[in-house]
């Protein structure tokens, strides 16, 4: 079922590369002295802590930061939000789902850029949004109001906004989010069929073990890059407090590198000895968000649960 | 009882009426979608002011002194208050729009503070001189004082709304529904926000006299929130808005007319009985649909099922 895959880099020209790059918003840095590359037909995922710049680094992709020093560029130009060719999909919570847009009209969005002075689209605009709404499986949701829908048709029906323009470049922030384990499932392999088509992808979320079994290369964000490289060499317990301040038992299970996320848990029940540092249950820091992003398996000390349920928040 | 139809000054009125209703519904759903349904009712206000300050800066430092002081309500001076109106509406529009873009303070306090401060500027400077014509109708509303450049203002700016909306389409479509990723697709948004404040401005100077400060807001909001009632599409909710808006103008004035009550008051509680029917029919619907206590259904009912806004 999962496969982590030998990961190879393709050589040749960079789509992303971020060199000391320090972005963020008016007056406030969020990611500092960031080195990033991201070459074709790479399918990168960003970790870290909730206020961390997982989102941020995204915008910067797309050129819609401020890059106070440093060099970000995309495809060998600098980064500029109006010329930015990437598909983004956004993280769905931000969606209105009561605004009156049809699953047609959200995937017709996608090709605003084309002639904008026509308010109406072209016949070979139509085809390829209905090519993509085949591929994705949504061809007949079409007239769907995107509030009648789930979770997985949504993520879909996104995704095939980002991917009428064919571009070489896909941004996701928190595909994964609050969809129950088969249609995560379902979206990961879906996005596994596009980087094999050759589109590179850089998604960020909070689910650490999803990502550790299905992506050659992940990147830690804690306002700077903390460590990056494939699951095998990232996801170990040093790495993983110094990017949530938490300890994180790590499990080898069958191949698999598992993350068991309930330091709560074990602190609480005393099943294991205080933290040699007393560190055991800092979490969060820095945070302005009152609710915990360790919701995924809260409270299921076993391995192989331990990547389950999700959303608890 | 009379036929109203037979007075000039009544078939004026309510085609102004159904101009105008029509023209707030076309423009009032972008308002309702954004979320920014209060800035009808707070520019409405800003934009008295405005007409204020230009009918003072008109009179008493143009010309001073002059003949034009004088001239009746079709004269040159009562171009260049359309002009400072407009012109004023649309610069407070502007300035809501990038304080809530910049995140400054948000929507509604920008519009509180903005519009009320130029409302008040507007209500001092008549108590100040006591000198201008009856501005009562522009607080109220009144069709008895259209004339034809009253006509012809709405008229124009029915057709440069509705050219504005069909070219800019997509890009208005997209920035209502997801202002910051739009911009990721393309769209120009701050382009898109100065082009919807103007129009908007344009919209409340050309309404103003028909349907007064007091209930333009309503004009604004209850036709597109009626139409979300009927529909899921963005294109449809535009069409049933607008026409929505008209029929509610010449429903209220008509009834205006046959109650004898004043005539903004009146397409307003007319509006408002029609957004109710429409809501009780689409809920019967939903309700014959899946029978009485039917829990399951209700999500899916897409049409009874529609949005709340806040
Ligand atoms: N538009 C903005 N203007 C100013 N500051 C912002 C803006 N968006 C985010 N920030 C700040 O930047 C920091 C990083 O936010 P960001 O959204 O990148 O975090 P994240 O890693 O995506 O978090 P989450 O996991 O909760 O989505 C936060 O401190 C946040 O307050
Ligand atoms: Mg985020």
């Amino acid at each position: 079922m999962l496969h982590p895959f030998p990961h190879q880099r393709e050589s040749g020209q960079p789509i992303v590369e971020l060199k000391n790059v320090t972005a963020g918003y008016e007056g406030q840095a969020v990611l500092s002295e960031v080195n990033l590359t991201i070459m074709p037909g790479d399918f990168v995922g960003f970790l870290g802590p909730s206020g961390s710049g997982k989102t941020t680094l995204l915008r910067t992709i797309l050129g819609a930061t401020r890059v106070f020093s440093g060099d970000a560029q995309v495809n060998g130009k600098r980064v500029d939000r109006r010329r930015s060719l990437a598909g983004y999909v956004p993280q769905l919570e931000t969606i209105d789902w009561n605004f009156p847009v049809t699953v047609g009209e959200v995937v017709m969005m996608g090709h605003t850029r084309g002639n904008p002075l026509f308010p109406w689209h072209r016949q070979a605009d139509w085809r390829t949004a209905r090519a993509t709404m085949e591929r994705l499986g949504i061809a007949d949701l079409e007239d769907r109001h995107i509030r009648q829908l789930s979770g997985g048709q949504q993520q879909r029906a996104f995704l095939a906004r980002a991917l009428v323009s064919n571009p070489s470049l896909l941004l996701l922030d928190e595909p994964t989010r609050g969809v129950d384990i088969k249609t995560r499932d379902e979206v990961m392999h879906l996005l596994h069929e596009l980087n094999h088509q050759g589109v590179a992808i850089a998604m960020t979320t909070h689910e650490i073990n999803p990502v550790a079994a299905h992506l050659p290369w992940l990147v830690c964000i804690k306002g700077q890059i903390v460590a990056e490289g494939p699951p095998s060499q990232v996801i170990s317990p040093e790495i993983l407090h110094l990017t949530y301040g938490a300890e994180m038992p790590v499990i080898e299970y069958e191949g698999m590198t598992l993350v068991a996320e309930s330091p709560h848990h074990f602190g609480r029940n005393g099943n294991r000895k205080a933290s040699a540092n007393g560190n055991g249950r800092a979490a969060e820091p820095g945070t302005g968000h009152g609710h915990s992003h360790h919701g995924e398996a809260a409270g299921h000390g076993h391995p192989v649960g331990a990547h389950g349920v999700s959303g608890a928040d | 009882m009379l036929d109203p139809f037979g007075y000039e000054f009544f078939v004026n009125g309510l085609i102004a009426a159904t101009l105008a209703g029509a023209l707030c519904g076309l423009v009032g759903v972008y308002v309702v979608l954004r979320h920014m349904s209060y800035i009808g009712h707070g520019l409405a206000h800003s934009v008295f002011g405005g007409a204020v300050i230009s009918q003072f800066v008109v009179f008493n430092v143009i010309f001073a002194g002059t003949a034009v002081g004088s001239i009746g309500r079709d004269g040159l001076g009562e171009t260049y208050l359309l002009v400072g109106a407009i012109t004023w509406g649309f610069l407070t529009a502007l300035a809501i729009t990038l304080i809530t873009r910049l995140r400054i303070i948000g929507a509604d306090a920008a519009i509180g503070i903005i519009t009320t401060a130029s409302f008040a500027l507007g209500i001092a400077l008549i108590s100040y001189t006591r000198s201008f014509r009856d501005f009562e109708a522009q607080l109220f509303g009144n069709i008895l004082g259209v004339s034809t450049a009253d006509l012809v203002t709405i008229l124009v700016v029915t057709v440069v709304t509705w050219a504005v909306f069909l070219v800019w389409y997509k890009q208005f479509l997209f920035s209502a529904f997801e202002p910051e990723v739009a911009g990721f697709y393309g769209v120009p948004t701050w382009l898109t926000d100065t082009m919807f404040s103007l129009v908007l401005a344009a919209t409340i100077v050309a309404s103003l006299d028909v349907l007064g400060v007091t209930m333009i807001a309503a004009a604004i909001v209850i036709p597109p929130i009626t139409a979300r009632l009927l529909t899921n599409r963005f294109r449809t909710m535009m069409i049933l808005s607008t026409v929505t808006g008209a029929f509610c103008g010449f429903g209220g004035v008509y009834a205006s007319w046959v109650l004898d009550i004043s005539t903004g008051a009146s397409v307003v509680i007319f509006s408002s009985g029609f957004f109710v029917v429409t809501l009780i029919y689409t809920r019967l619907k939903g309700f014959l649909a899946f029978g009485p206590g039917s829990r399951s259904g209700r999500g899916r009912v897409s049409q009874g099922q529609a949005a709340v806004f806040d």
